[in-house]
């Protein structure tokens, strides 16, 4: 699905670059600007506190001055970056780019105090927490942009000058440092990219570079468990897989040859089966009647459930009014060719459903109907306030003339039965006394949840696990 | 540049089968047949053993008559046999290039059935990753056969490959390259460019490589061509694999050396990729990488700049010095690193201060020039030379470190090149300021030694034997010049002034000027040899010669030099040619000749000599006076020199 952009292009295009750089992060957390709170006095800023310009007499090191950036670098970034044009280099061109806490004087320029680092122009020598530079790089002056990286997977920073990589400054640099800038003599000034601009230096590059490291190097993890386990443990996954699903016929071959035994009778996993064509289908009321004949306790003993099947049927309905054009809509064919040959060859099923009567999805109703069953439905009794949420919801669809064209279409589209259904079969197994769960989406909601517990923990290197990639979908904390 | 796997030696094995097989290839019976190729092509891949034994057997001239039969599956079979055998080196494929193989396969080349196709083409391109071989330079003048290539590149990935290689392998001349480029070989490369697949990528780069090479009408022809330029920037981004990125730094390299690339961010970009090759743990790709920096750099200041101060690349360079693992490799990688560092210090002073005082180079350097491999002293004498440019470090490192005593060495080696870069340094090293200079002169033999350069057939080692005897002959002391003189005398000298290459021709002028110092030098030589002094110098002077402004103005400075002798004096006054050849020059439009012909004007009408008033009566009636009076309204550097030479009339 094309979602449309609404958003005005221009704000699209930083926020955009922003979220490709930091895929991991909330924008709120990035340094995005220099606090005007953060400061000391001869740091005056400008242009929506992107440019620093120093007013104070400038005599000696004490008249020196700095400003952190609004906000720490997050560690989940993994890779950050900023640059730093200098407009004028001023009397002296005594200007320090680099990194400090949250606690650092700011009347020194970075580097000079504990906890702070720093690149300067004079010198071309970088300072890491100390009054003594190190030879470092060449000098800078006006019209240089300078930019600062700091590598939170093997905590390292480097600076560029004009596009150039000048190689790794400082090491077992600390967490949480603020983007700094400090200057000493009258007239200087600089502005700071935060990456709503393009970048001078190609980071991209040099992030894709870490990411293609850091993927090679879990790719080619060797595990500390032996082969042989390995092979068991997989076959196990994909077995589960078959069986949580009811693809019984594929299975039943699968165990053949793995010499894996089943946990649950074959009639039952085909009684699933049933379950789950129907309400994959869209044939809600079906799907409720089979429920209650073959566990006839299941939905008596989970009223939310059944509540849940409800408003889905409820949906459904509205589903089958509103779609204009029958050919357009799958389910609608199948209620077309209602028990023909045809249908039934069209089912992707392991064995011959027992009696097309009950495949058969839900026909055309009138508007009354469908409002009837609905005021029925909302005069049910329930605690659930989503749930209540829920139909609402579904009520709201038959305000519009189009409902697929109104906000809230996406509750027409075939993909939210997926939910719904795997909750169905879940309920089903658990009441067997089986796993809810199948092993594989165990093992994927295990990776997702480490990958986000490591990149909350401030392990930079999780930000290019590339899980999100390999499983399409999004680790972005909400 | 493709990894090979190591081909694992097995025993031979000498099996009935084996050479039953072989015999079998001459069956009619085409199951039987196509049974004992594939046999073969099982048992011999992977194993060079095998390959070995196949060949003692006889087995390729059978083999080729399979292929001849031109019928798949055996030819195909066959075919693939004799890559395999390509596969096992040099002396394999030399055997097969005169068994009259590849005659063979190009015929195959020109057969509709795709598979065969593929087959010979494939083995084509293994015979030819040694395209130095001889018989490996007549594919161009096949009949069709290049044509018939471009062709299949767009048949198949596999064809598209091989023919990329092969393409990029023969193709060595300008002609070729610019003929090539006139084909849609381009927009074919571009294709195999597309793919994700390493392999064609490379072949590919390869190709396009070979074909932009120091080619500038190739280079336009890539230019307008901005998708597949994009492309090739892609290839080299690091999610790609290390030898796709550095066969399309390659090829942006070529482009950029053409001046075809152009804008900050794509040359940073270049030689971010170059240096993060010369920083790759690989040592094969840290070669590679640094041989690329090399081209890359040289004689661009901009970007030897840049380099020197990226990811403290000149660090990870002097590390190459450091033994390696593989002993073969390690002479291979600090050849190039003696290279990566002489571009770097090519123009800029401060870059060789860091190379030397950072990376304490001089002391690779000297185990550099009295390395075992030839290879590593050649780049350590470029280096050095580099270096040598400096005043400042001629003045005290170089010195210090006796560079001098090596290079003596090296100059009196036979190897060519050795002695092309050793003399090259050495001219630098005898310059006035240089304190090396002196300590050479006091050497036993160096005059002797740098006459003979000037005797060297290489153009280059003469023009630095003229070059060093200019610069030791500057403010040389009576003994020096008479010893340089016995050693290279004054026809010697007019016979290099006569060189047809110019800028030997001002150096051996500027020798000439250096030995005509003072007046009784002058005088002393122009008693002997006046005659031919003139003969040689006045022609280059005339206003028809095909001599450049600065042929000429070196040949004024040396009349400027003759006019302080007494005697010479009037031998030059004497010679009407040459006086009116001076007086043309008073208004030459090429100020330096006006004010060079002012000054030797002046010299020979000083009045601290006699015959000056018949010389000066001379210059009046001539017209000199005249044209003097009228360069007072001339600029005020030439009329101030007027001005003096005027003041000297009576």
């Amino acid at each position: 699905f094309i979602q449309s952009n609404l958003r005005t292009p221009l704000i699209a295009m930083s926020e955009d670059r922003i979220s490709k750089l930091y895929p991991h992060v909330n924008e709120a957390q990035l340094p995005r600007a220099w606090s005007s709170k953060d400061r000391w006095q001869f740091i005056k800023l400008s242009r929506t506190n992107l440019r620093v310009h120093y007013n104070g007499q400038g005599k000696n090191h004490k008249d020196a001055a700095s400003v952190r950036a609004t906000q720490p670098i997050p560690a989940a970034c993994g890779i950050y970056y900023f640059e730093v044009k200098i407009i004028s280099k001023g009397r002296d061109g005594y200007m320090g780019i680099g990194l400090a806490d949250a606690n650092v004087n700011m009347n020194r320029l970075p580097g000079w105090e504990k906890d702070s680092y720093g690149y300067h122009g004079d010198d071309g020598n970088s300072f890491c927490s100390s009054g003594n530079g190190k030879k470092y790089g060449p000098t800078f002056t006006t019209g240089d942009v300078i930019g600062c990286c700091v590598n939170l997977i093997d905590s390292t920073v480097f600076y560029t000058k004009n596009g150039v990589n000048l190689g790794v400054a400082f090491d077992n640099v600390p967490q949480n440092l603020y983007p700094t800038v400090g200057l000493q003599s009258p007239g200087e000034i600089a502005d700071a990219n935060f990456g709503d601009r393009p970048f001078v230096f190609d980071i991209e590059g040099y992030m894709l570079e870490w990411k293609t490291k850091l993927q090679r190097q879990i790719t080619t993890h060797v595990s500390p468990v032996c082969d042989s386990d390995i092979d068991s443990v997989l076959k196990k996954i994909v077995f589960g897989y078959m069986v949580h699903h009811g693809y019984c016929g594929a299975a039943e071959s699968f165990s053949k040859v793995t010499n894996l035994f089943f946990l649950e009778d074959i009639p039952s996993i085909q009684s699933r089966q049933r379950v789950q064509n129907l309400v994959m289908r869209g044939c809600i009321g079906e799907a409720i009647s089979l429920v209650h004949e073959l566990y006839p306790s299941l939905l008596t003993a989970q009223p939310d459930l059944l509540f849940k099947l409800q408003i889905r049927n409820f949906i459904e309905m509205i589903n089958s009014l509103s779609s204009p054009d029958p050919a357009s809509h799958p389910y609608s064919i199948a209620s077309l060719m209602n028990g023909s040959e045809e249908a039934e060859q069209r089912m992707d099923v392991d064995h011959k459903p027992e009696g097309l009567e009950s495949e058969r999805p839900p026909s055309r109703q009138s508007l009354e109907q469908i409002l009837l069953f609905g005021r029925e439905l909302a005069a049910q009794h329930t605690q659930d306030e989503a749930l209540k949420q829920q139909l609402k919801e579904a009520f709201s669809l038959l305000a519009y003339r189009d409902p697929r064209q109104s906000p809230i279409g996406y509750l027409l589209d075939p993909s939210q039965r997926e939910q719904l259904c795997a909750d169905l079969n879940s309920a089903i197994l658990e009441s067997h006394g089986l796993p809810r769960q199948p092993p594989l989406e165990l093992a994927i909601s295990q990776a997702k949840n480490t990958v986000g517990r490591m990149l909350e923990s401030g392990l930079g290197a999780a930000a290019y696990s590339g899980l999100d990639k390999f499983l399409k979908c999004s680790l972005k904390p909400q | 540049y493709f990894i090979q796997s190591n081909l694992s030696d097995e025993m031979p094995v000498k099996c009935e089968s084996d050479l039953n097989a072989v015999r079998l290839l001459k069956e009619q019976d085409p199951a039987q047949l196509y049974g004992a190729v594939r046999h073969i092509k099982n048992r011999v891949i992977g194993s060079k053993a095998r390959k070995q034994e196949y060949l003692d057997v006889g087995i390729l001239p059978e083999l080729i008559s399979v292929i001849k039969l031109k019928c798949s599956p055996m030819s195909v079979e066959a075919a693939y046999i004799c890559n395999s055998l390509a596969h096992g080196g040099r002396h394999y494929v030399e055997h097969l290039i005169s068994s009259g193989l590849v005659e063979t396969l190009v015929e195959g080349v020109f057969l509709d059935d795709q598979k065969l196709v593929e087959a010979c083409l494939r083995t084509i391109r293994t015979v030819y990753q040694y395209p130095d071989l001889e018989a490996c330079q007549n594919l161009w003048e096949t009949d069709n056969f290049i044509p018939r290539l471009i062709e299949l590149m767009t048949s198949s990935e596999v064809a598209g490959q091989c023919c990329a290689m092969i393409i990029g392998s023969v193709c060595k001349t300008r002609e070729q390259q610019a003929i090539l480029s006139t084909t849609p070989i381009l927009a074919n490369i571009h294709t195999l460019l597309q793919t994700d697949s390493a392999q064609a990528n490379l072949a590919g780069l390869y190709c396009l490589s070979e074909l932009t090479y120091d080619n500038h009408f190739v280079a336009q022809e890539v230019k307008v061509k901005e998708a597949l330029v994009k492309r090739v920037f892609e290839l080299m981004r690091r999610d790609r694999y290390i030898l796709v990125q550095y066969n399309a730094a390659k090829c942006l390299t070529n482009l950029f050396r053409l001046g075809v690339i152009e804008g900050e961010t794509c040359k940073t970009q270049i030689l971010d990729t170059i240096v993060y090759l010369c920083l790759y743990e690989d040592i094969a790709i840290k070669h590679i990488g640094a041989n690329l920096l090399h081209e890359l750099i040289e004689q661009n200041s901009e970007l030897q700049l840049w380099a020197s101060y990226s990811q403290h690349l000149m660090r990870g360079l002097s590390r190459f010095f450091v033994a390696s693992k593989d002993p073969d490799f390690s002479p291979r990688l600090r050849a190039a690193a003696f290279k990566a560092f002489a571009a770097l210090g090519e123009t800029q002073e401060d870059i060789r201060k860091n190379i030397i005082e950072g990376e304490n180079i001089i002391s690779h350097l000297k185990f550099g020039l009295q390395d075992d491999n030839l290879e590593v002293q050649v780049a350590a004498l470029s280096c050095l030379h580099s270096l040598s440019r400096s005043v400042k470090q001629l003045r005290t490192t170089l010195l210090d470190a006796e560079v001098w005593q090596p290079l003596l060495k090296l100059i009196k080696t036979d190897d060519n090149e050795l002695v092309r870069t050793s003399s090259r340094t050495l001219c630098n090293l005898l310059l006035d300021f240089s304190p090396s200079k002196d300590i050479l002169l006091e050497q036993e033999g160096t005059v002797e030694l740098l006459s003979k350069l000037v005797l060297n057939s290489d153009e280059e080692v003469k023009l630095n034997g003229v070059w060093a005897l200019m610069n030791i002959t500057y403010k040389a002391n009576p003994e020096l010049r008479s010893k340089i003189l016995s050693h290279f005398g004054v026809l010697q000298i007019l016979e290099t002034v006569e060189d047809d290459c110019p800028k030997l021709k001002i150096k051996a002028l500027g020798l000439l000027r250096n030995i005509l110092c003072d007046a009784d030098e002058v005088d002393r030589i122009m008693t002997s040899h006046g005659r031919e002094v003139l003969k040689t110098l006045v022609p280059i002077l005339s206003r028809d010669g095909p001599w450049s402004d600065e042929e000429r103005e070196q040949v004024v400075c040396v009349f400027i030099n003759i006019a302080t002798g007494h005697i010479a004096k009037d031998l030059l006054s004497e010679r009407e040619d040459l006086l009116t050849c001076l007086l043309h020059l008073l208004s030459h439009e090429n100020s330096q000749l006006q004010i060079a012909a002012t000054t030797c004007i002046t010299h020979l009408v000083k009045s601290d000599d006699s015959g000056c008033l018949d010389r000066q009566n001379k210059l009046k009636e001539m017209g000199h006076f005249r044209e003097l009076q009228l360069l007072l309204a001339a600029r005020p550097e030439i009329a101030d020199r007027a001005k003096i030479a005027l003041q000297y009339f009576q």
